[in-house]
């Protein structure tokens, strides 16, 4: 359970540079970051990473948290997105090369998306490259606008539109990809599985 | 299709064990406790400096000096029978005015009679001279103090006889400060005749001095002053002749030169490795440029202790004419798996990912900014006006900074510039470097002197990724010294 009181008291805790508190505290979040660190990373052992940096971040610079400024869980899940941003750009040298602009051309594959489950959209997410990935993500559940995202990344908000619409391209192309193979196969088959 | 993957994804929870994380995190965070916090370094320069500025102020007031000054001037001044430390500085300066009316024949025999025990004589042509000149005033019992704070006050403390100063040299036991055109101690014990008869044609001055001990007196500086005495026109010789140097100095420079990359791959897969290797002998060091500004102490010695805030930049091109290896997902290339699972046929995509092969020229154009601080030992060998001065050191550096352009050149022939990302930074792993050199240093004016250099410098270590790398610069370059404030 979550109380604000018991939160509070961690936290406390933790500026003292508890390991229980520390403990108590990442198990309290741990499963809350891993569903946003899962959909940021090309695999699970990435977002295992991706979560421990969280936590030690987060951990180092408990003396500047303030609590009146907003939830811990929000603070925790933006530290994860921008910990996945700086992981990003010291891995790769060169990001969002040029503004390539696909055709936002959607087919009615409708039929076809709704039958996804989650875990078949993680696996699609993760097969899509990092910068498409990244965007998709800010863009489609974080919900940010172009604006901000360019902000955040540091880029022009029509790369990061052209970066959607590729990321879009290539989610439509795989599942379309996969589900007239598995017609081919089973020509009874209704798409459940990607 | 976004409606539904943003729903999906919301709610979602991953089966995973979030206790394999606990054993990292703890000693993450255990061992970050323990990090020597390197800012304090800082502070060592700062420490060393004040240290040494303490030490010298100690070394130019000692009180014995005071003493034993005093104590010769009391034996110049026996009309008045009083010590010189029990008067106080206003009554100091009535004295003086007041010695000034004294009679300027008594004065000379009084003269006379104080230089016959200490073996010295004056001829009739210095008393001549010396009763045209105001000897009152450069025999003041009050001059011939060499306290600082007399030297100051007084105005008539500036102006020193002959008398005066050769007195207190060879009567007295020198503990002051030794000024830079002294020589090295040395005792003459023996009788010692000085004739400046080359000084000019009626200006005679022989001197002679029985069983003085001499020390530390630099007898052709004084011939010098005698002579520019007599030149200039009765004006006796100031004691500033002699002064020393202030050894605080700020020193600016600026040097360039050639820098070699050392990087080291940490990676086991051994083509990829390969691959890097070879890709660094198209690496090319542009320039790695300096500049500085010095604060120092210079101690007489010859060692000197200086740290500096120093601005570095290098500049490296990487032209990587190769063929480059992109890993992508391509949909229509893509391969898939079917597993067969009893009477259930599922098809699961493909993990693996599409390589492309293509041709193209990378050029890295690179600038790394450091902002450091060096500390530094140097010794001074002089070699007649000229001082050759090497020195080493350790540099601390507490920021660094990338920038770096890439320019694409794809098979087609289709160019492209792009700015990388400011946040791409790399990571200082230790923020100890090294730095040595050579100075070459000559005195353009008494307080200015102009120096040339050459510096070997060793950057801290650089991280990124699997890259670790180091670099080695030798640059030339030259500057300036100023001494600060004026002479003791």
């Amino acid at each position: 359970m979550r109380s604000k009181t018991k939160i509070k008291k961690l936290i406390k805790n933790c500026k003292k540079q508890e390991w229980s508190a520390q403990k108590e505290l990442y198990l309290l979040f741990a499963d809350d970051m891993m569903s946003i660190a899962i959909r940021y990373s090309k695999d699970l052992s990435s977002a295992k990473d991706l979560v421990q940096e969280t936590f030690l971040t987060f951990f180092k610079k408990i003396d500047q948290y303030d609590e009146n400024k907003g939830a811990l869980g929000a603070l925790l899940s933006k530290i994860l997105i921008n910990n996945s941003f700086v992981e990003y750009r010291k891995n790769q040298r060169i990001i969002f090369t040029g503004e390539e602009v696909f055709l936002d051309q959607f087919s009615n594959e409708t039929s076809v998306i709704e039958t996804l489950e989650a875990e078949d959209i993680l696996n699609l997410l993760q097969k899509l490259p990092h910068g498409c990935r990244i965007i998709f993500n800010l863009k489609v559940i974080e919900g940010y606008s172009h604006n901000e995202i360019g902000e955040l990344l540091e880029i022009t908000p029509s790369a990061s539109r052209s970066q959607l619409t590729r990321a879009k391209k290539l989610l439509r192309d795989m599942i379309n990809k996969s589900s007239s193979i598995e017609k081919r196969i089973n020509p009874n088959y209704k798409s459940k599985r990607v | 299709m976004e409606e539904h993957f943003k729903n999906k994804l919301k709610n979602h929870k991953v089966d995973w064990n979030k206790e394999e994380l606990l054993g990292n995190l703890k000693q993450e965070l255990t061992t970050n406790k323990n990090i020597f916090d390197w800012k304090w370094l800082l502070l060592l320069p700062l420490l060393l400096l004040v240290t040494c500025w303490g030490w010298n102020s100690l070394q130019i007031q000692p009180i014995s000096t005071t003493s034993t000054y005093t104590e010769k001037y009391t034996v110049l001044n026996k009309k008045e029978n009083k010590s010189i430390q029990n008067i106080p500085a206003d009554q100091n300066k009535t004295n003086t005015k007041n010695s000034l009316k004294l009679n300027k024949l008594e004065t000379i025999n009084e003269i006379k009679t104080e230089l016959n025990p200490l073996g010295i004589t004056l001829n009739q042509e210095l008393k001549n001279r010396t009763s045209k000149t105001n000897i009152n005033q450069t025999l003041s019992p009050h001059a011939s103090v060499l306290t600082d704070s007399s030297r100051t006050n007084s105005p008539i403390s500036k102006e020193h006889s002959l008398k005066d100063s050769f007195l207190l040299k060879t009567a007295t036991t020198r503990q002051t400060e030794i000024p830079d055109n002294v020589h090295t101690t040395s005792e003459l014990n023996s009788n010692l005749a000085l004739n400046l008869n080359t000084i000019g044609k009626s200006d005679t001055y022989p001197i002679s001095i029985s069983s003085l001990k001499l020390q530390q007196f630099d007898l052709i500086n004084e011939q010098k002053n005698l002579q520019s005495f007599i030149n200039t026109g009765d004006k006796f010789p100031r004691i500033s002749k002699v002064k020393t140097k202030n050894p605080f100095y700020v020193s600016v420079s600026g040097d360039i030169g050639y820098f070699y990359r050392n990087s080291i791959f940490n990676t086991n897969n051994e083509e990829f490795a390969k691959q890097l290797e070879n890709n660094k002998k198209t690496e090319n060091s542009l320039f790695a440029a300096t500049t500085n500004i010095y604060i120092g102490y210079q101690h007489r010695s010859g060692f000197s202790l200086q740290f500096s805030i120093a601005y570095s930049e290098i500049k490296e091109v990487f032209n990587y004419k190769k063929t480059t290896t992109e890993t992508f997902l391509d949909p229509k290339d893509e391969v898939l798996y079917f597993i067969i699972d009893n009477m259930d046929t599922s098809f699961v995509m493909d993990t693996s990912k599409t390589v492309r092969t293509t041709e193209r020229t990378v050029k890295h154009f690179n600038k790394h900014t450091f902002y450091s601080i060096p500390l530094q030992v140097g010794y001074q060998f002089a070699w007649r006006k000229a001082k050759l001065i090497p020195r080493i050191g350790l540099s601390y550096t507490y920021r660094h900074n990338f920038k770096g352009r890439t320019n694409i050149i794809y098979e087609n022939g289709r160019n492209e510039f792009l700015e990388e990302n400011p946040e791409l930074r790399f990571d200082l792993k230790n923020r100890i470097g090294i730095e040595a050199g050579l100075n070459l240093e000559y005195p353009l004016l008494k307080q200015c002197h102009v120096f040339a250099m050459a510096t070997y410098r060793r950057s801290p270590k650089l991280t990124l990724g699997i890259t670790e790398q180091r670099y080695h610069s030798l640059s030339l370059g030259a500057g300036f010294k100023f001494f600060l404030g004026k002479s003791n």
